[in-house]
Formats: structure tokens, sequence, C-alpha cells
């Protein structure tokens, strides 16, 4: 094989010019470079193997299975089912078109008109879906216990006539008044002798 | 473990021990400058020099316990990394859709425009001219005048006739001279 003279000695047959000239390398690499090439070609050959295991793992192997079902039929009717959905939906389009525009338009400055009916809203929200027992407006009347109202009523009762309380009540008072209490004749004839010693048959004639 | 040790010893210790990698940490040591060197001289810019130079380990590492040793390991690893860089230059040219003439006028652009480029005009004319030969054509040329390659090793490497790696370097050296003279 040639050796390291033979092929200076080829070049300065065929050009003194090139055999005489001081062979410098144009290219410069960066600094260190040569000490970290090897460093980075191990990181991946690593990546790679790693990955390469990963393909040959048994995960891989394993036959990958649908485990959820779709009922008879469904990917069949599914088109057309999406179909009707956008046809309809194609109808539709302009007017929410129009309607996304105008909506877009004053979302801003109905935003600021609204916040304080809004603040308004939340309150009224949050009122009423507080418990029943919550409420400081419950009824003052249903806060008085019987005895009170008995102890009352026995205090006042000089005060209170037939004729008053009868002017307060309306015929819908007197109904619940009545409601659940069956009267008989005999009843009516006992409590006309307790009066003035009038009988059914008095009335009945009259 | 020294960088000592030969490359068949280098081999046997790769394919039968569990100290591949770091047989091959020695083997990377030893090979990367004069790859990075070919590599670069065919390709010009050091970023995609050093891409396939990076690229030819990892195929390297694949395929190692392959290698028949048919030929030396330092030419086996040659031969790769001229593959790679003209794999790659090919690949540009399909990529952008460029005829080989927009390759060699995009290596000169980056002569004088990218970085990594020593300052030196007799040897930014001398790169010109290298890069107005053929693409084979500049590969002997480099592999003969910078590597000092015999044609015997350089026909492994180029998988080419020894005659024609002489006719191809001596057409190349007249061209470069011509080109040298031409100012």
């Amino acid at each position: 094989m040639e050796n390291r003279n033979d092929i200076l000695n080829e070049l300065k047959q065929l050009s003194p010019l090139l055999a005489e000239r001081k062979k410098e390398n144009l290219f410069t690499v960066p600094e260190n470079y040569f000490s970290t090439v090897e460093e980075n070609v191990m990181e991946k050959i690593q990546a790679e193997s790693v990955s390469h295991e990963l393909k040959n793992s048994g995960l891989a192997a394993f036959k990958k299975q649908e485990m959820f079902e779709v009922p008879y039929g469904y990917f069949e009717r599914l088109p057309n089912e999406i179909l009707q959905k956008t046809s309809r939906k194609k109808s539709l389009t302009i007017l929410e078109s129009v309607s996304e525009y105008f909506q877009y338009s004053f979302r801003l400055t109905h935003l600021l008109a609204a916040t304080p009916m809004l603040a308004v809203m939340i309150l009224a929200i949050v009122v009423i879906t507080k418990p029943v027992d919550e409420i400081e407006t419950i009824s003052p009347l249903a806060q008085i216990s019987n005895e009170e109202i008995s102890s009352y009523l026995s205090e006042n009762i000089s005060s209170l006539d037939e004729s008053s309380i009868v002017a307060q009540m309306n015929e819908k008072s007197f109904n619940n008044l009545n409601a659940g209490i069956e009267v008989q004749n005999s009843d009516f004839e006992e409590s006309l002798n307790d009066l003035n010693g009038i009988t059914l048959d008095d009335i009945q004639n009259l | 473990m020294t960088l000592q040790i030969t490359d068949a010893e280098l081999l046997m210790q790769f394919r039968t021990t569990d100290r591949r990698e770091e047989s091959y940490t020695i083997l990377i040591r030893r090979y990367q400058e004069r790859l990075y060197w070919h590599i670069r001289r065919i390709v010009i810019d050091h970023d995609d020099a050093n891409d396939i130079l990076q690229n030819v380990f990892i195929k390297v590492w694949k395929s190692l316990d392959g290698f028949r040793e048919d030929s030396q390991l330092f030419t086996w690893l040659y031969r790769i990394a001229t593959n790679e860089s003209i794999t790659f230059l090919n690949s540009k040219k399909k990529r952008f859709y460029l005829p080989i003439e927009d390759v060699t006028k995009e290596l000169k652009n980056k002569l004088t425009t990218s970085g990594n480029f020593s300052e030196s005009k007799t040897e930014l004319k001398l790169q010109e001219a290298i890069l107005s030969l053929p693409e084979k054509q500049r590969i002997v040329f480099n592999l003969r005048y910078y590597d000092e390659m015999p044609y015997e090793e350089m026909s492994r490497v180029l998988r080419t006739s020894e005659g024609a790696l002489k006719a191809s370097f001596h057409h190349a050296v007249k061209k470069v001279e011509k080109f040298l003279l031409a100012d």
C-alpha cells in the first residue's frame, strides 16, 4: 500500500503549486466541541435503546381491544343523525349569526348596565333559596305561643262584641268556621230552648 | 482501559463484555476528529457536520455487532460517514428542489457567511476551488489531499476502482490549480 511519501510525490508531479502549499484548516469548531461529542452520542444511544425496549416490551405486544360497546347499528345510523342535526342547524345559522353579532356588539355596554341588576338578582336568589327557618321575615304571629294568645283574649274579651267580630268576617270565614262541624236538628232545638223556649216547629211554622 | 488498545481488541470487548459503553466511548474518542473533518469538508457547515457525525456513531453502535471485519474498522467508519454526508446533501436537494449548482452555491456562501471559519484568504480560495468540483471528485480530492489516503483504502471506502479514483484525483488537481491561478 502507498505510504505518505508516495502520495506527496504524486501531488508534486501533478501540481507543484499545491504540493508546496502549506495545508491550513479553514474550518474551526466551537470551543471544547470534541470533548462533548461522546457524551451527546451516548445520550442519544441510551434514549434510542429505551424507546426500542418499550417497542419490544409486552405492553406493545398486548393486543389492543375495545372494552366499551355501542348500541347495535349505532355507527350505521350515526351519519344520518349527524346530517339531520346539521341540516336543521343550517336553517338557524343566519338568525344565529345576526343574534351573535348583536350579542357581541352590546355585550360590554349591557354588562356594565346590568351589573346592579345582577347584584339584586343574586341577593334575591340567596334569600329565596335560604331555608325557611333561617329567614328573619317569619310572621310575627307565628312566633306567639298559644298560651300568650289565650291570655290576651281572656284579658281583652270584654272589649269584643259580636257585631265587631261579625264585621271582620266574610263568607269564606264563615265557611271555614263551619268546616268539619256537623250540626243536627236536635242541636238546634236544644239551643233554641236554651234561649227563649222556642221549638223547631215554631220556626218552621213561621 | 487505555486508548492504546487495538481496534480488534476494542471490537472484542464491545461484543463480549458488559463494558460496551466504555468500549464505544473509546472508539468515539479515537475516530471523532478524523470523521468530523471528513464530513465537514463535504457539508461545510458545522451544525450539519455535527448532526451527521452523531448519526454516524449511532448507526455504528447499532451495527457494530454485525461488522464482519472484511475491512479495517477505520475504513468502514469512513464509508458510513461518506454515505451519510452524501445522503444529507441529496436530501437537501430533494427537500428544496435544488439543482446541484445551487447546493454548491449555498455551500460557497456558507464559507463566507456562517461562523466557525478562519480568516485565511488563501485557504478560502482553495476551498472555493474544491467546491467547484463535482461531488464525487470533491470527496476524492479531500480524501487524497487532506487525509492522504492510499487509493487502495479509498477504493474500499467509496466502492470504486483504484484506476477510476486515480483518474478522478488527477482531474480534480488540474481543475483546482487552474482555479487558483485564474486570478
